[in-house]
């Protein structure tokens, strides 16, 4: 993986969080901002709701009707799979006169990135990236290379996780039978949605800057921290926050290469957020910078199982 | 200042129903012969016994023990991209990577043992980071190549292909890798016929884009591999340069998660921003592979798009659609519609738009009528619109 330096910086604005149990008060419950709209599933919900909370985190600044200036990129490893389970459950059990068609089109791992910009009227660029836990990070990444080549102005980026109960009991079994217990135990759905520009933009509560990122594959877990902070010049890294899944193994690597600075794991213990656990961690990344030096960065890490690998450098 | 990267494309490589390899695609494209036939591999009685593009039984991957389908569509037309571009050998894995664009990737596989929560338990552990099946697709791939660079699934509905063309083209550009495949695949299933079905969107015989009769689309399968390089290096290798990747944009209708903006909104800001870019103007364009589904809905607001896009140079450009001949590819198609463009670019053929006949007031542009035409295009646009009113667009030109 190559960590490449943004030609402009990208400037986060605000976060729209929701997620249990989360370290930062920004961060409302689902039960809090779920309207149970029901065209939508839980998916494009629990991320309506995180835009629309990213939104009201900044009430300056709103897109135009159709505004093709502003962006929403999502990442998600699970996509709306409780509809797609759902659809197919009726297509082996109904007749097909008896299927509904507007569950066939929550069936589309784009379907929240429709619904977000019908809501708020965002015309702009559009991705959905679904490369596992990694992809909410590759998606934040994504978001400030298009700011940086000012292909965008705005972008809504960040992930998306809305498990089932099946995917969850899944998640719970294959972690024993495995012998993954360095897993977390509990797959937690939440939605973290990062209002993003560029650092130009006039922004009063605009404090923390992405100024490099990087994305790879890395299946032998082969990734070397100590190389990539050693090509990063500027900022100054003393802290790298990793997101899980990371092996103990690499773990203890990554520790002994990290040199002194502090390697910290986000929302490690019982629970995990998928795709939406570096967008997570990124919103809290400003506690970790103001325990840092003024010029202090973080290197934040997304690693899937699979071995997609992510990377963001932040500063303030 | 180091001058910007450029993004050439060095190998193609595709499976579709006219069958394996690029050469049966392109040559069924410019004979216009429709390879649309009643599906065989399930029973589509109860959808209206559609006709679709299913890759025929004996062009079927023969090695699907490692995943399904869809992934032996994928590695076959890696296999032939990568001997295009005379990387069959193997690549340089630290700085090579993959985007792969798909709707459903390998969810079919994970689907079937998932009829109910009692299934569900008695399905194959599944991987954590890819429990949709989306990634998996993506993962295997670069695994069996040894890839270290940028490796990512992009599921945007059906303008995946194209936004993994795009991305690919990015990732090169912004240095993030040096070499790049882009694919986008998709299999034929009960799940996606039943849902075009219920939606009424599918045709009820031929499938006749732009026509005025026209009254819905006809589903596909495959896939398409794009390889993907930086200019210089190509050139330094040795590589044959087929095109380049000039510029990508993606745009959102903001107005309906099914029905297009009826001003074709969404496509013009698409449009516009691969055309910015790339630095050209809507005099550059010489032909635009289209949509082009063929419903009444999608074919009218492409119609209007282009011509606000390009003003009155629409009406000289020729714009086609393949979707009658191999069916509409879902997250396939981009890429699939991408090899097609480079093929026109390199050939100097324009295929027809076939099943053509009758006129329709609103969709008036030259949509080359049932035969193909000679003609040298130098820059070649491709168009792609999707459910959730996403739009991606690509811009490619001759080297």
């Amino acid at each position: 993986m190559r960590l490449v330096r943004l030609a402009a910086p990208a400037q986060l604005v605000s976060c729209g969080l929701i997620a249990e149990n989360v370290p930062s008060p920004r961060a409302s419950s689902p039960a809090e901002r779920l309207t149970g709209a029901r065209r939508m599933d839980r998916y494009a919900e629990l991320g309506c709701a995180a835009a629309a909370a990213a939104l009201a985190g900044a009430p300056d600044i709103r897109p135009g009707r159709g505004d093709g200036t502003w962006g929403v990129i999502l990442g998600s490893s699970l996509g709306c799979w409780a509809s797609n389970r759902e659809y197919l459950f009726d297509l082996e059990h109904r007749r097909p006169a008896m299927l509904s068609p507007a569950l066939f089109v929550r069936t589309v791992a784009s379907s929240a990135i429709g619904e977000i910009c019908i809501a708020h009227g965002i015309g702009g660029v559009n991705e959905t990236v679904v490369s596992g836990w990694p992809a909410g990070a590759e998606a934040v990444a994504e978001a400030c290379a298009l700011l940086a080549e000012r292909r965008v102005r705005f972008v809504l980026a960040g992930g998306i996780e809305s498990p089932d109960e099946v995917l969850r009991r899944q998640h719970r079994d294959r972690r024993r039978s495995e012998d993954l217990e360095w897993l977390p135990e509990l797959l937690e759905e939440a939605a973290a949605l990062c209002l993003l520009t560029t650092a130009e933009e006039e922004n009063p509560t605009g404090r923390l800057r992405i100024v490099a990122y990087g994305r790879g594959h890395d299946p032998r877990g082969e990734w070397s921290l100590s190389t990539a902070l050693q090509r990063l010049e500027w900022p100054t890294i003393e802290s790298v926050i990793v997101t899980d899944p990371v092996p103990p193994q690499i773990l203890g690597r990554w520790q002994e290469e990290a040199g002194g600075r502090r390697l910290l794991r986000f929302a490690g213990g019982s629970r995990a957020f998928g795709a939406a656990g570096a967008p997570l961690a990124l919103a809290c990344a400003g506690r970790w910078l103001d325990e840092s030096s003024p010029d202090g960065g973080i290197l934040l890490v997304a690693r899937g199982i699979e071995g997609g690998i992510a990377a963001l450098v932040v500063s303030s | 200042m180091s001058p910007p990267r450029r993004v050439v494309v060095t190998g193609l490589g595709a499976i579709s129903a006219a069958g394996r390899g690029v050469e049966p695609f392109w040559r069924a494209c410019i004979e216009g012969q429709s390879m649309l036939r009643p599906i065989s591999r399930f029973d589509a009685a109860g959808f209206g016994s559609p006709l679709a593009g299913e890759v025929r039984s004996d062009v079927e991957p023969s090695e699907p023990a490692h995943g399904d389908i869809v992934a032996g569509f994928a590695r076959i037309a890696t296999r032939e991209a990568l001997q295009q571009a005379g990387l069959a050998s193997g690549v340089d894995g630290r700085a090579t990577g993959l985007v792969v664009g798909t709707c459903l990737g390998e969810a079919e596989r994970v689907f079937q043992g998932l009829g109910s929560e009692q299934l569900a338990e008695r399905t194959e552990p599944i991987s954590i980071g890819a429990t949709a099946g989306y990634s998996c697709l993506a993962e295997r791939l670069a695994a069996a190549l040894l890839l270290r660079g940028p490796v990512t699934t992009l599921s945007s509905a059906c303008i995946s292909g194209t936004a993994a063309v795009g991305l690919a083209a990015d990732c090169i550009r912004r240095g993030e890798a040096d070499t790049m495949l882009a694919c986008g695949a998709e299999m034929l299933s009960r799940f996606v016929v039943s849902g075009f079905w219920l939606l009424r969107a599918l045709a009820a015989g031929p499938v006749r884009p732009f026509d005025r009769r026209r009254d819905g689309l006809a589903l596909g399968e495959g896939a398409a591999v794009l390889v993907l390089e930086e200019r210089a290096r190509a050139r330094a290798r040795g590589a044959t340069v087929l095109a380049e990747v000039l510029g990508s944009g993606s745009a959102n209708d903001a107005h309906h998660m099914t029905g297009p903006s009826p001003m074709g909104n969404g496509l013009l800001r698409a449009i516009e921003a691969a055309l910015r870019q790339a630095g050209c103007s809507p005099d550059d364009v010489d032909f635009i592979n289209a949509h082009g589904t063929g419903t009444q809905y999608n074919d009218r607001m492409e119609t209007i798009a282009i011509k606000r896009a390009l003003g009155a140079r629409a009406y000289e450009v020729p714009v086609v659609s393949v979707k009658p001949i191999v069916g509409h590819t879902l997250g396939a198609a981009g890429a699939l519609e991408a090899v097609l463009s480079v093929k026109v670019l390199a050939e100097g053929v324009v295929p027809p738009t076939i099943n053509y006949g009758e006129a329709d007031a609103e969709c008036d542009l030259d949509y080359v009528p049932n035969r193909a035409r000679a003609q040298s295009t130098r820059r070649a646009l491709s168009c792609s619109s999707a459910f959730g009113g996403t739009n991606g667009v690509l811009l490619l030109g001759v080297p």
